[in-house]
């Protein structure tokens, strides 16, 4: 399974260069979303692909054998808030930017 | 008297600062009162200070504070930190008294308050700091306070140009300072000042004992102002007069030199550090009386006698015996007690007549006779005539000069004699002769009290000075060779009355026959060359900017992105590869259909024009994501992929008007891309690969979590006890660094005028009104259960925020108040910031969770009160703040066809 996930997030790395390199302002933000969702993805590979066990632990029973590892996914889910924060401010700039565009006498 | 005296002495000005910022309505509208009040405590503690200093003990408080770099928060005092301390709070009671009547109500007012009570307070913290780190942010602290206290008077280009001057030169000698302790911990194995001054001989063996010795004296030159950094004082008058009275005058430009006396016993030996003292305070002095000579400007005069009394003190320190140690003691104490007043003075002149211009000034005496007293006052201490405390300070520093060497004389002789004219230019020209003034403002008591008050304390001050055992306690922490004269008023006949006739006659010829200087002030050399080290500074910033970033963004891109992949290339090559097996199995068959599914979605997204489909595949890759989180055990990540991804798609949806402009036109990226793209995409292939069969990199740390989360945390979702408890440092950063991406989002949109929002999709209103509940009853149960189960803080603000986008498409801009946005925010940090403060009072690191004992309540069940809960309110709130911040500013984009126009 870490071979489906693997090819996934090199297509969506390939995926976001390519956005990147067309240098629009709306691809611009489409190739940094996926970029950052593709490396989210590679951190949380890279700590173990685990189905079907949440690290969320009961506290009658005693500490599971298999667990999904917490900490990848708290660092994953730190970056994917951080992440919303700073496209909302590369969108804000890119209006801002536009905007001062379209007032410059041409 | 305990050792906690030395807290209470540095926390007074500090808490009156903090009291001054919470009641600045009320300082803004009776400024005088407020100064009258605030100088109140601030006289008692100089008066404890000076008893202090009277009674000559050593008190010492240490608290570890950093300790992995042996950093201690450490004070001590000895008499020399007394005097300082006794000068700064003294000086600044009349200060802050004076400061209220001199600025009057209104808004600078109530920020001079707290600022120049901060000052104080750092300054005391100079004076008391027996750590050299700690010494360096008091320092760091003056510096600040300096450039902010400057800036007052902000509103011209010239004063703010000023002001950053005064900053950036201070602020080098700073990063000398902080070197220098730096080099001191490497060289010493410690930075506590009392273990360095104990033993010399740990510095000064040392190799780096010469780096030492020239970084303090930059800090020193800096900070006092001494040749060749002189060139800042005199700038730094643009502030208001009773912070040049203060900061630029008494107290804070003696820092420097109170820095070189208190590493004095280390390097009194070095004659490098001799010789520097010595040659940069007599050329400070010869430049003071030269740049005085032509000043009109009653503070430019001042200014330029100050920096004379400050290069004194320099050459006093360099000097280095022991009668030049208690000169020293008596020009220090002396100056700030005559200098203060004459500012002080100048103002109240000012304030009567509306100028500063000594051409214009003449025959005050008669309409102002108690300013003429005190100014009269402060002039017989200036001009060094008995029995004022000025006497005493000129005539031990002409001793130990002629001491040190009699052609020294011939220097400063013409230099006092100058000196002295520029005293009586400001202290007398103004109250006689013919009168050139209009008509008088009254002065009130608070700009008379206050300098009459330390005009007689410099007349009082010799009580305390002469015969007794106070200049040669003070003088001991100097640690000179040789026996410290005892001071006192006549000392026979010899060189030094001598001298102080001589000058005496000379500068009054002078003053009579020298007229003022016919042109204003011009800048000086040194001033010019700061100018152009600046401009060249930031000419060699734009040009290096031109070169690298005159490119498209693309190219930029394409630059970062191939270096980061050739590294990562590299290191792959260099460590070897070995891939995991793959064994096929059929209920990975959803897994394989939707990574198919994310991978199209996200090339679509990359390479159609038409701005609808990229949004539409953009959201479907990002629910395919959250899929993948969901089937690999992560349902907080899951549900927080969803929202944040709903979240941006409507921001994308809402600024789409202005980035799709240019998609027609460049259907295609540049060539040379698939090619890139896909050797780049491999490579991250087989990076994770290749960390997929490498041990989990949470070991150890993910063991630990797992064991301690319901033990120690109380909470059974390691995720979010981790991001709540065991990091909550992190997320506190976390939602610090949303605030201020809010914030830049709310500047950058912000519009000059308010349109109203079209009123558009009805239908989606009555939606919102029957949803809106649900959502949040649905956060709040997700926040509550966070802890346990997934949710938490982050995805109950989502969840709300989601309420706030249904408002707006339904039209409701105007239901999301302007203020509302930054004022979560703020709440949402404060609670947080709370929340971790509590272990703290509780004897707790900071941080550290705790829990109320638990109790069951009906409908709800067991109920788990803590920190770490109120933390994750905090969280909550500080996200929705952000949300509704890009809401508001994002759906109050203009749309491009209106407003190209």
């Amino acid at each position: 399974m870490e071979w489906i996930i693997a090819l996934v997030i090199g297509a969506i790395f390939a995926a976001g260069i390519a956005a990147l390199r067309r240098g629009t302002r709306l691809h611009l933000v489409v190739g940094l979303i996926l970029l950052s969702q593709a490396v989210n993805l590679s951190v949380f590979t890279a700590g173990g692909l685990v189905e079907g066990k949440p690290a969320i632990l009961d506290p009658g029973s005693p500490l599971p054998e298999t667990v999904a590892d917490p900490l990848p996914q708290a660092l994953v889910l730190t970056a994917i808030v951080i992440g919303l924060g700073v496209t909302a401010y590369l969108l804000a700039l890119l209006v801002r930017e536009a905007r001062a565009k379209s007032k410059r006498p041409s | 008297m305990t050792d906690e005296m030395l807290i209470a002495v540095l926390a007074v000005p500090l808490i009156l600062a903090l009291v001054a910022a919470l009641a600045s309505p009320w300082t803004r509208r009776v400024p005088a009162v407020a100064g009258a009040v605030m100088a109140l405590p601030m006289a008692a503690a100089a008066f404890l200070a000076g008893r202090e200093w009277l009674g000559g003990g050593t008190l010492a408080v240490v608290h570890a504070w950093v300790p992995a770099l042996g950093v201690e928060f450490a004070l001590r005092s000895d008499s020399l930190s007394w005097m300082l301390a006794t000068m700064v709070l003294g000086i600044g009671s009349a200060v802050v008294a004076y400061g209220g009547s001199y600025l009057g109500p209104g808004q600078k007012t109530s920020a001079f308050f707290p600022l120049v009570l901060l000052f104080a307070g750092a300054m005391c913290g100079i004076a008391l700091s027996d750590d050299l780190v700690l010494l360096f942010l008091f320092w760091e602290l003056t510096s600040i306070a300096s450039f902010l206290l400057i800036g007052l008077n902000h509103e011209s280009a010239g004063n703010r140009k000023k002001a950053t001057q005064a900053l950036l030169v201070t602020g080098l000698g700073g990063l000398g300072l902080l070197t220098a302790a730096m080099l001191c911990g490497l060289a010493a194995g410690t930075t506590r000042i009392s273990d360095l001054i104990a033993h010399p001989h740990l510095i000064l063996d040392s190799p780096h004992a010469g780096w030492i010795a020239g970084l303090l004296l930059l800090a020193v030159f800096t900070k006092s102002a001494q040749f060749p950094f002189h060139f800042w004082l005199p700038n730094a008058m643009a502030g208001p007069t009773p912070v040049s009275a203060y900061l630029h005058s008494a107290t804070m430009v003696k820092a420097g030199i109170f820095l070189a006396a208190r590493f004095s016993p280390v390097f009194h030996t070095m004659p490098g550090w001799r010789i520097a003292l010595v040659t940069a305070g007599l050329a400070t002095l010869t430049i003071a009386a030269l740049r005085g000579l032509r000043g009109r400007d009653l503070k430019t005069v001042l200014a330029a006698s100050t920096l004379a009394v400050l290069g004194m003190l320099t050459t006093l320190v360099g000097a280095a015996t022991a009668t030049a140690a208690s000169a020293f003691v008596l020009l220090f104490v002396a100056h700030a007690l005559y200098k203060a007043p004459l500012f002080m003075t100048a103002g109240a002149i000012e304030h009567a007549t509306g100028t500063k211009d000594l051409s214009k000034l003449g025959g005050l005496g008669a309409a102002q006779p108690l300013l003429f007293a005190i100014a009269g006052v402060s002039l017989l201490s200036f001009a060094g005539l008995p029995p004022a405390a000025g006497f005493l300070g000129k005539e031990y520093y002409l001793k130990a000069l002629a001491e040190l060497h009699p052609a020294t004389l011939a220097v400063i002789l013409p230099a006092l004699a100058v000196i002295l004219v520029l005293g009586l230019r400001v202290a007398w020209l103004p109250f006689r002769g013919p009168v050139l003034h209009g008509e008088i403002h009254r002065c009130s008591p608070g700009l008379l009290l206050p300098p009459a008050l330390l005009a007689i304390g410099g007349l009082l001050a010799p009580a305390f000075l002469v015969q007794g055992a106070l200049v040669e306690a003070t003088a001991a922490a100097l640690g000179l060779p040789g026996k410290v004269p005892i001071v006192s008023f006549w000392t026979g006949w010899n060189v030094a009355i001598f001298s102080s006739i001589l000058v005496l006659v000379v500068g009054l010829v002078l003053f009579v026959k020298a007229k003022l200087h016919p042109e204003a002030d011009r800048i000086s050399p040194s001033d010019r060359i700061y100018h152009h080290t600046l401009e060249g500074v930031m000419g060699f910033a734009r040009a290096l900017t031109r070169f690298v970033q005159d490119r498209p963004p693309s190219a930029h891109i394409t630059l970062v992105l191939a270096t980061l992949f050739l590294i990562l290339a590299i290191r792959l090559l260099d460590t070897g590869l070995t891939l995991p097996g793959f064994t096929p199995r059929a209920d990975l068959l959803p897994v394989l259909v939707i990574g198919g599914l994310v991978a199209a979605a996200a090339f679509v997204a990359a390479l159609s024009s038409r701005p609808a489909v990229v949004i539409v595949t953009l959201g479907m890759v990002g629910l395919g994501i959250s899929i993948f989180f969901v089937w690999f055990s992560a349902p907080d990540l899951a549900l927080t992929q969803i929202l944040v991804e709903t979240l941006v798609v409507i921001l994308l949806v809402f600024a789409l008007p202005w980035l799709s402009d240019g998609l027609k036109d460049s259907p295609k990226p540049p060539p040379g891309t698939a090619l890139f793209a896909t050797a780049a995409g491999g490579l991250a292939m087989l990076l994770v690969l290749k960390a997929s069969v490498l041990p989990s990199i949470g070991d150890p740390v993910s063991r630990y979590h797992l064991e301690h989360s319901l033990p120690a945390a109380m909470g059974g979702n390691v995720v979010n006890v981790i991001l709540v408890d065991f990091r909550a440092l992190d997320t506190f950063g976390e939602i610090t660094v949303l605030g201020i991406a809010a914030l830049g989002v709310m500047e950058l949109l912000r519009r000059r005028k308010s349109n109203t929002p079209a009123a558009t999709a009805s239908l989606i209103d009555p939606l919102r009104r029957l949803l809106a509940p649900i959502l949040i009853t649905l956060a709040v149960i997700l926040l509550w259960r966070g802890h346990n189960e997934p949710g938490g803080g982050f995805i109950g603000a989502l969840i709300l925020s989601l309420t706030g986008g249904l408002a707006i498409l339904g039209g409701k801009r105007a239901t999301l108040d302007k203020q509302l946005g930054p004022r979560l925010v703020v709440l949402g940090l404060a609670l947080a910031a709370i929340s971790s403060l509590v272990a703290p009072l509780a004897g707790r690191p900071w941080f550290t969770g705790l829990w109320l004992p638990s109790f069951e309540a009906p409908l709800i069940g067991k109920v788990l009160l803590g920190t770490p809960l109120l933390f994750d309110i905090g969280v909550l709130v500080a996200v929705m703040g952000f949300a509704s911040i890009c809401l508001r500013s994002f759906s109050g984009i203009p749309d491009p066809r209106n407003s190209a126009a």
